[in-house]
């Protein structure tokens, strides 16, 4: 095939008229490793959130008689080294990551949105001062910069989650500025203006709204960086703490089990990956749909 | 070009005072006396007192700033609060392995990405441009200590040809060794390199293969191969050169999680000591080292590229 083929381009675009459903079915029929990835997601929202109900067992209901054993029908996952059952602690363990996916994504989306808009709109002083003070936490690397705020704030789920939102804040804040500082020179923005539309309506309403999509593809870019950074964390030992499932706890954990059993440490490494891999693959068809600047989902990315 | 160069330069006084004053404000404000590391929790009052004394903990957090910026600049990043050690002497112990390890990711993750890169965008939309695409998006989303963790279950566990905790051999000393130790932590990176890498040498690839000068040499009859690894990769490969610079910063900090998960004695287990035993000083100074290298890296990948790139070196000099 020759390189000048085109890429089939979205028939999603400009069809206004159809229901989001729709919409939502036609999007999927393209993009069918996208539409496998959120139901991937769903599922396992839906088993976290309700992991009392979902899952098998306790998940610190330990078992002397069944330590370190493989995948069974009674234990799908296998279970570790005090007999307690893997899948129900990878089930809980969902609640951590998709906790910390969820704030991090939330405040640091707010308040890098925000930052990036106000340095956007206003550019003198202000912007100059705020992009400064991202630079820096852009100038280290981000596993450190987060390992350095996790160690002085001690260890858990809170000051991990911190940790993950600080150093997901500065992307934000770029990407809102410079779709701030393009949007801005657009004749609809400049004629809303002459209209006497005041600032924060100019901002709000008027510029927001056409820097979204970057910043959505922005936010399943730091959604995957938190799951990842934080089981990194955990597998440190600077994050959740034991007995609490976290999957980096886990797999921390099940290391030193590697010659007796291969599934401990090996389940909550898979079901991280397919998390992981299912935001990656959401963030990229969304990407493909709403075009825009190529985006490294490894940005940020702990090694 | 070399007025480019002293402003690039210059640039980096204000990120490193910046950087300075963030990781010294950081770690003072850490919840939790650092004078207890030193005399243990069982100390008396006036014994703690006499540390935080000799250790110039009771001046004011400007004063214990300037104090300690005026002996970083001499290069005495004090003395390690658990082993009386000079933080330098701790890093310069600890970065040949981080070196060695870098080269070996990079090597791997370059002869990896390109081949793949190069491939996929020469094929733009067949089946080994989608199978590339996959790779390159698994191999960074799984994170290296899943695949470090499997790569000792494959070659330490099963096949037993590798050991499960890896050690630093100089490569000059014992080649052989220096391999089989190496080997695993640089796979478990390389791969997410390569990953990286190929994303990005496809990316450029196409954007350069849909160039004007790009149709003209194939209209003109030259050959599909020499097109692609002659023409088109020429172009290509600065931008990738970014890439593999940020990379190469990186990596040169110390991999924390990838050499924690082989016991891999670089700078990155240095500093996650340090954190674990709450020895801020070493945590301090290698934090400001790792950070100065990332810059200077990043530096010398930016003057490279302007050197490297006929645009810029013509003009004026960005």
């Amino acid at each position: 095939m020759s390189a000048r083929t085109q890429e089939p381009s979205s028939p999603v675009r400009n069809r206004r008229t159809r229901s989001g459903l729709k919409r939502f079915g036609d999007w999927s029929a393209n993009e069918k490793p996208a539409a496998v990835a959120i139901g991937f997601l769903v599922v396992l929202s839906v088993a976290a959130i309700a992991a009392p109900i979902v899952a098998p067992y306790d998940p610190l209901q330990q078992d002397l008689g069944a330590i370190l054993n493989g995948p069974s029908w009674s234990h799908p996952f296998g279970t570790d080294e005090l007999g307690r059952d893997m899948l129900s602690r990878v089930i809980y363990g969902g609640r951590i990551s998709l906790a910390t996916a969820a704030i991090a994504v939330a405040i640091a989306g707010s308040v890098g949105g925000l930052a990036g808009l106000a340095a956007g709109y206003i550019e003198r002083t202000t912007g100059a001062l705020i992009m400064r003070f991202m630079d820096f936490l852009l100038a280290v690397p981000g596993i450190l910069l987060a390992i350095t705020i996790a160690a002085v704030l001690g260890n858990g789920f809170w000051p991990a989650t911190i940790a993950v939102t600080v150093i997901s804040i500065p992307a934000f804040a770029r990407l809102a500025r410079a779709s701030v500082l393009s949007t801005k020179q657009e004749e609809f923005v400049q004629s809303t203006r002459s209209a006497g539309a005041g600032h924060l309506y100019l901002m709000f309403r008027t510029i927001f709204p056409n820097a979204l999509s970057p910043l959505i593809v922005q936010a399943s870019v730091a959604a995957a960086t938190a799951i990842l950074l934080e089981a990194a964390l955990s597998f440190l030992g600077l994050g959740t703490q034991p007995p609490s499932p976290s999957w980096g706890t886990a797999m921390a954990l099940g290391k030193s089990y590697l010659k007796q059993s291969i599934w401990y440490a090996l389940m909550p490494g898979i079901v991280l990956t397919a998390t992981v891999l299912s935001i990656d693959t959401i963030g990229r068809a969304l990407q493909r749909t709403w075009g825009g600047s190529a985006l490294d989902s490894a940005a940020g990315r702990g090694a | 070009m070399l007025r480019y160069l002293g402003f690039r330069v210059l640039q980096l006084i204000p990120i490193m005072i910046l950087a300075s004053i963030g990781v010294f404000l950081m770690i003072h404000l850490v919840p939790g006396d650092p004078v207890l590391t030193v005399t243990g929790l069982e100390a008396s009052a006036e014994q703690m007192a006499r540390v935080r004394h000799e250790m110039g903990f009771d001046q004011s957090l400007p004063v214990q700033y300037f104090d300690w910026i005026g002996r970083v600049l001499t290069g005495d990043l004090g003395n390690s609060l658990v082993s009386q050690k000079p933080t330098t002497e701790l890093i310069v112990d600890r970065m040949p392995a981080t070196i060695q390890l870098t080269i070996a990711t990079m090597f791997i993750g370059l002869v990896l990405g390109i081949p793949f890169g190069l491939i996929s965008a020469s094929r733009k939309g067949s089946w080994i441009d989608k199978m590339v695409a996959g790779y390159s998006s698994f191999s960074l989303a799984v994170p290296t200590f899943v695949v470090g963790i499997v790569f000792i279950l494959i070659f330490g566990v099963e096949l037993e040809w590798l050991p499960t905790a890896s050690e630093y051999i100089p490569f000059w000393d014992d080649p052989g060794g220096a391999l089989k130790a190496t080997i695993g932590p640089a796979f478990t990176l390389g791969f997410y390199v390569s990953g990286v890498i190929a994303r990005f040498v496809r990316a450029s690839m196409v954007e350069v293969l849909g160039l004007d000068y790009i149709r003209t040499a194939r209209a003109k009859g030259v050959g599909e191969a020499k097109l692609v690894y002659k023409h088109a990769f020429r172009a290509a490969s600065l931008p990738t050169l970014t890439v593999v610079g940020i990379q190469f910063g990186t990596f040169l900090g110390g991999s924390l999680v990838t050499e924690s998960v082989f016991n891999y004695p670089g700078v990155g287990r240095l500093i996650l000591k340090a954190i674990l035993n709450r020895d801020f000083v070493v945590v301090q100074g290698a934090v400001l080292v790792v950070v100065a290298i990332f810059t200077l890296v990043n530096l010398v990948t930016d003057v490279l590229y302007s050197f490297l790139n006929p645009r810029i070196r013509a003009g004026n000099g960005g």
